[in-house]
Order: C-alpha cells, then structure tokens, then sequence
C-alpha cells in the first residue's frame, strides 16, 4: 500500500508484493497522520497571534460560542498550506469582526462583497463546515465527526458510516420540524 | 486437495457468484482453487478509508475510493473514466461501477433483492420482444429460494407486500423497519393508489448466520460497518474453511483448449508479474458481468480464434444494464431520509403489463441515502453564511428527495463489449470498451413514467421537481454470455456451460436473456447455484 499520508486516501493503490504485517503497520501508520498528536496539538492557534486571531474570526464566522482548538489548528495550518496569503487575509478579517461594526457574519459577508477578504471569509466557514480543506487542487479530511455541517441536523440525521442504534430503532422516529434548529 | 496449481474445480473470480459455487463444490467434495485478479482486504481498513474521505467524496457517493486496486487489475474509480471505455448513444447508461478485490463488488453494494417475475423469463413468448429464458420461473424458483437462504434475505411475510407472490418458502428474515422518509413515502404512495412494498435485502433484521442485525449506518454503500449487509466474502470465508484454496492478484489472461476443444488449464499472472498455470477438470469463469466477457475474447487462441466460448460470436454481445432516471424534489413536510437502509421501497405497479410489448417496464424507488453530507457540501457551496447556512442545510437535508427510476432494456447484439484497439492495461491486456444505445424500447418507456413522477411529486406536495434527461447507468451488467438453447446465438446452455467447452461454465449476471427492471444480484446468484448443482452433477458422472 503507497504509505505517503499526504497522498489522498481515494488515490493510494496496493504495492504488489506487500505483505499482510507489513500492510497492517502502514494502515496504522495512515491512520495515524489523522490522530491528534498527544503534545502541544492546539498551541499554532493558542500561542501565536495569527493563530489566536484565527480563533476568534472563526467563532464570529460560523456564529458558534465554542470551537475545538485542535481541529482549529489542523484547519489553520490546513488552510495556510493551501494558500501563502490566507493568514494576512485572516488577520484582517479578525479585525473586522472584532470592530464591533458587523452584528453577524452574514453583516461582515455583504460589507466585503466583491473583494480579496470575502473569499477567504467563505473558505474558512467551508473549512469548518465541512471538515475538508483543498491543499494544492487535492481534498484533504481534516475531521468528519466535528464538521460543523452536521450540527444543525443533529436532532433528524446523522453521520453516515456511523451506527445509529439497534436494529429497527429508527422505526417510531419523529419528523423534526424545520423551525426547531438544534442548539450548539 | 486444491493446490495453488490444480484442483478439480478452478474458479475465476471470488465475487458473491464465484464465491458460492466454491462453496457448494467443496462442499460436495471437489478440490477448488479460486483465481481472483484482486487484493484481498479487511472491512475496518474499507470502513476507516470511507469515514476519511473528504467531503466531497462523500457527497457525491464516491463508492470506490474506499477499497484500494491491484495495478494489475484496475477497475472504474470515482472520478477517474479511464478504464472502462464507453461509446455510442448512451454511452453514459454504461459508465458501470464495480470492484475487483476478493469478496467482488458485493462489498459496496445497495443489497437489494428481487426475483424476476415469472413473467421475465418469457418476454418473447409474452410479449414479443427480447428473448425468453430456456428455463422456467417453477425450475428456477428452487434456487432464488436457496439464494435468499444462503445471503440471508429480509423480505415481506404478506403476499400483498411481495413482488411477486410466487414463493416456496418465507423469506428468511421480517423485512427491517422503515425510516421516516420510507414511512411517509410508503403512506402517501399506497393512499395516491399506487403498490408500493419494501423491497427485499439482503440485510438481517436480526442476527443470522452468526452477523449482526442492521444498525442503521446508512452506509451500505459503500461499506457496512459491522457485517449486517451480506456481501461475498461470506462465502469466499466458508469456501476456504471448508479447504477451497484462494489466490488473490491472480489475473487470468489465457485459456487452454485440447483436440475436443475441452479446457485444460488456465494462465494467470501473480502479484510479481509472473505467469503461472494452473489445471482443472471444470472451469468456472464468475468474473463479473464486464470482466467475462473481456476475459474470454482476450484467451482467443488458435481453436476459438473469436474467443473463448465464441463459435456463435455473442460473447460480449447483448450488454444489459438497468438504464436509470432520477427525480429530484424538495418535499412541503420534513422527510428525513437517512435512517435504516439506503433503500428501502418502491413502487412496483409498472414491473409489468400489456404494455411491455411496446415500451419498457420500470420500477420507481425513493432514494434513503442521507441528504447529510451533500446539504452541508452544497449549501456551502452556495456562498450561505451565519444563520442562513444553518437554515439551508437543514432544509435540504429534511426535504430534499430523490427517486431513481430503473427500465428493462432489451438484449441487442449491437450493445457489445469489445476488446479496446487504443489502451491496454499494466499487463498489456487491452481495456473492455462498452458501445450502448439504451433503445427506443426504453426511450418510449421513459416519456410514459414522467407524468406518473411529476403526479407522485404532486403527491408529496413537493417543488423543485426536476427529472434527468440522460440516463445513467444501475451497474448491474448482464448479457454479455446470454444463456440460450441454440448454440448459434447463445453462449451458454440452460445449465450455464458453454455450448463450445463441455467442462466450462460461466456463473453470473453475463448469462442472463433478460433484465427485468429490478436488481440483478438475486437473480445471478440463483443462476449460479443452478449452475453449481449443474456442475456437480456432471462432475459425479
């Protein structure tokens, strides 16, 4: 199995000739390129200023009151791979959202209509989102289970690949109404 | 005793067709040595690449990035139309998904199982067009019954419920419980008059067989996380147990034939690109609907110098599919498809009628697969933010619906698989190339359904209607070694033997005369244990 953790999971392919330990070692070693590292996995975004201010930008951008610091760190450095100006463009954003002019994001959102900041605004809320970022035209999975875009559908769906219960469980749910979002 | 180069029984392919016959040759006692072109691999390793895909992966129902490919025997790959060249009209209706791994495609697949209708396997006796089966439904239902046993069916008790009715035996397991959206779907569909049924799987509603019951992941394509879905390796697991001998990255490319034009031996390369050759008393090829029929027209040799199997020229001739049409619509009430199974129920009213002898049957099937990821992905995409985004993800994933629409198309000796004169593979084995037109037997069967989806919408109160004009391929391949009486135009006899090779047989949906307008999987395993007792038999005398 080609073992590069950088090459996306739907490309690698199978060595010929591989055996079966070794495989199982360079699964765990694939596996593991997605663990949280065990020291320091939340300090780009806790102790440097560009990190703090990506924090604090994406709270107000996806209307949250409390984000992961790790998944934001592997968002941040995610997110500056792919694109060399994105952390000036970030700090500008905090700004912005920090001068109290905007009451919201979708405020923010329309005062930058038509410049550089509003597509780095909508690249980093599809971060969050969708727990996927673009690195060099390639999707990488950052996370599935903190991908914000579940969060309001908690109440009527959820993750697919996850069990969801007990045989038939599902069988006497209710229809949540639209108008009832979930708090998160 | 199997070896890696003899048995009594050679089997090319461990997919669900090749993997039970294995299993009931060794069973009665002949030696069996599978050849599978590809790699074998583990469900966590398959789930854990499913649960690390991007995003969008996940929402446009990328079904093979999760399982990795043997460079010696690609198969199609999400995003990537190199390896199976299609052409002609409809050349998107045969942009077929499939596996080549041990276990065969069966690891992603929706587990649906019908039966044919009695009435399928008489088509041109009926209705006068396509062809009938040289057997009858009272023959072969002994088979789709022990088929159902072997995988493990759930299915509807009330004979009101079953399509069709004419049964031996119970399914072997209740039907699993619908979701809301099947729930709603159900009710509205039967109170607008319509027949609409849980569709039998092949998914346990409660332990069986030593797996687990659903636990409603949602996933059965691409992967189910804890076995609840049958898929072949079941049988590849019970064939070896019982002593099969199993080669994985073993890739035949060549057939030996004697002076009575028997086969003697098969040739595959192995993982290092070596070739090996292995001898048989009874060959089996189970190399899926696309892979057979390019197998046999690459073993030409000096005897059969248009294939193996070939003296009728039909080897790769009448390629079937279930061409499919899809509806989309946004529903007034929250459906909330994603829980239980991926599919779940359909209406069955146009499976058959006087009708067929102009235009095509169809089954119409509302789509559980969970509108999660893709409401999340597409309201992103969207440029929503804050409040509004929030709001939009959770209106499409409640109510957006989709339905897919399958025809029967008619075998055509022009829909044909051919070896490909541009592009060969990394053993220099050319690539299989589809031309396809689906008909104007299906074309006409397509302009009559659209009044009945835009009325089922209408039904559910929904907006947004919208209905594909293209067709898009089901990937359910048959015809390409159609089963038939008459060696002139057939490959296969009624037991599944090549009319041209009294010792070999081909298992699987490439035997099939007629498609049905339902899932196949049943259909081509049932056909395989009828070759399978065929084959012991013969095997005795």
């Amino acid at each position: 199995m080609h073992s590069d953790p950088n090459v996306p999971i739907h490309q690698q392919t199978l060595d010929i000739g591989v055996n079966p330990g070794r495989r199982k070692i360079l699964v765990l070693m694939i596996a593991s390129a997605f663990l949280p590292q065990l020291v320091n996995a939340a300090s780009i975004v806790t102790t440097s200023t560009a990190g703090q201010n990506f924090m604090a930008l994406s709270l107000f951008a996806t209307g949250r009151s409390k984000l992961d610091p790790e998944i934001g760190a592997k968002l941040f450095a995610a997110l500056l791979e792919s694109d060399a100006s994105f952390a000036d463009a970030a700090n500008s954003l905090a700004a912005d959202a920090a001068s109290q002019k905007y009451a919201d994001v979708e405020g923010l959102e329309t005062a930058i209509r038509g410049t550089p900041k509003h597509a780095t605004l909508l690249a980093l809320i599809a971060a969050w989102y969708t727990g996927t970022v673009s690195v060099k035209g390639e999707p990488r999975m950052i996370t599935l289970d903190d991908a914000l875009m579940y969060q309001p559908i908690a109440d009527g769906s959820h993750i697919p690949g996850k069990c969801a219960g007990a045989t038939n469980a599902w069988a006497q749910l209710p229809y949540p109404a639209l108008a009832d979002m979930p708090s998160f | 005793m199997a070896t890696e180069q003899s048995a009594d029984v050679v089997v090319v392919g461990s997919g669900v067709c090749g993997a039970m016959v294995a299993h009931e040759a060794v069973k009665a006692g002949l030696s069996v040595l599978i050849l599978e072109a590809g790699p074998r691999g583990e469900r966590g390793d398959y789930w854990q690449r499913f649960m690390n895909l991007p995003a969008g992966n996940r929402a446009r129902s990328d079904f093979s990035s999760p399982f990795p490919q043997s460079p010696y025997a690609p198969f199609p790959m999400f995003g990537n139309d190199d390896y199976l060249i299609v052409k002609g009209r409809d050349a998107g209706a045969f942009r077929q998904g499939y596996l080549r791994v041990v276990g065969g495609t069966t690891w992603h697949w929706s587990g649906l199982c019908w039966r044919h209708l009695p009435v399928d396997l008489r088509l041109k006796s009926t209705y006068g067009v396509g062809r009938d089966w040289p057997i009858s439904y009272d023959d072969f239902e002994p088979f789709y019954t022990k088929a159902e046993s072997e995988m493990g069916v759930s299915g509807p008790s009330d004979p009101a419920m079953q399509s069709p009715p004419q049964r031996s035996a119970p399914y072997a397991m209740e039907s699993i419980a619908y979701g809301t959206a099947d729930r709603r779907f159900a009710e509205v569909a039967n109170r607008g008059g319509f027949r609409c049924v849980p569709i039998p799987q092949a998914k346990n509603s409660r332990l069986y067989d030593d797996r687990p019951g659903c636990c409603g992941s949602n996933s059965c394509m691409p992967i189910c996380p804890v076995g609840a879905l049958y898929n072949g390796m079941v049988h590849v697991d019970k064939a070896t147990k019982l002593g099969a001998t199993l080669v994985d990255q073993a890739v035949v490319y060549r057939i030996d034939t004697d002076a009575r034009n028997r086969v003697t031996a098969v040739h595959y390369f192995d993982r290092n690109k070596q070739s090996q050759r292995v001898t048989g008393r009874a060959f089996v090829i189970a190399a899926n609907g696309i892979e057979t029929p390019r197998l046999l027209l690459y073993a030409a040799n000096s005897r059969n110098p248009r294939g193996i199997a070939n003296s009728s020229d039909q080897v790769g001739r009448n390629m079937m599919d279930h061409p499919g049409l899809h509806m989309s619509c946004i529903t007034k009430e929250p459906m909330w498809t994603g829980h239980g199974p991926v599919q779940q129920s359909s209406i069955v009213d146009f499976r058959d009628g006087a009708f067929r002898s102009e235009y095509a049957a169809n089954r119409i099937m509302m789509n559980n697969q969970s509108m999660a990821t893709s409401a999340g992905v597409t309201a992103v995409s969207m440029g929503l933010v804050g409040k509004r985004l929030d709001a939009e993800i959770r209106r499409r994933a409640a109510c957006n619906l989709d339905f897919s629409i399958g025809f029967e198309v008619l075998p055509d000796p022009q829909n044909r698989l051919t070896l490909s004169s541009e592009r060969k593979d990394a053993l220099g084995i050319p690539h299989p190339e589809v031309t396809y037109d689906v008909g104007d037997y299906v074309r006409k069967g397509g302009d009559k359904v659209r009044p009945t989806l835009e009325h089922i919408a209408r039904l559910l109160e929904a907006t947004d209607v919208k209905i594909t004009d293209g067709y898009n391929a089901n990937n359910h391949v048959m015809g390409g070694t159609i089963m038939g009486r008459d060696p002139n135009n057939s490959v296969v006899d009624a037991d599944c033997r090549a009319h041209d090779h009294e010792n070999l047989y081909i298992a699987g949906g490439a035997t099939m005369p007629s498609a049905s307008c339902i899932n196949s999987t049943l259909s081509m395993v049932a056909v395989s244990l009828m070759m399978a007792d065929r084959l012991k038999q013969a095997m005795k005398s």
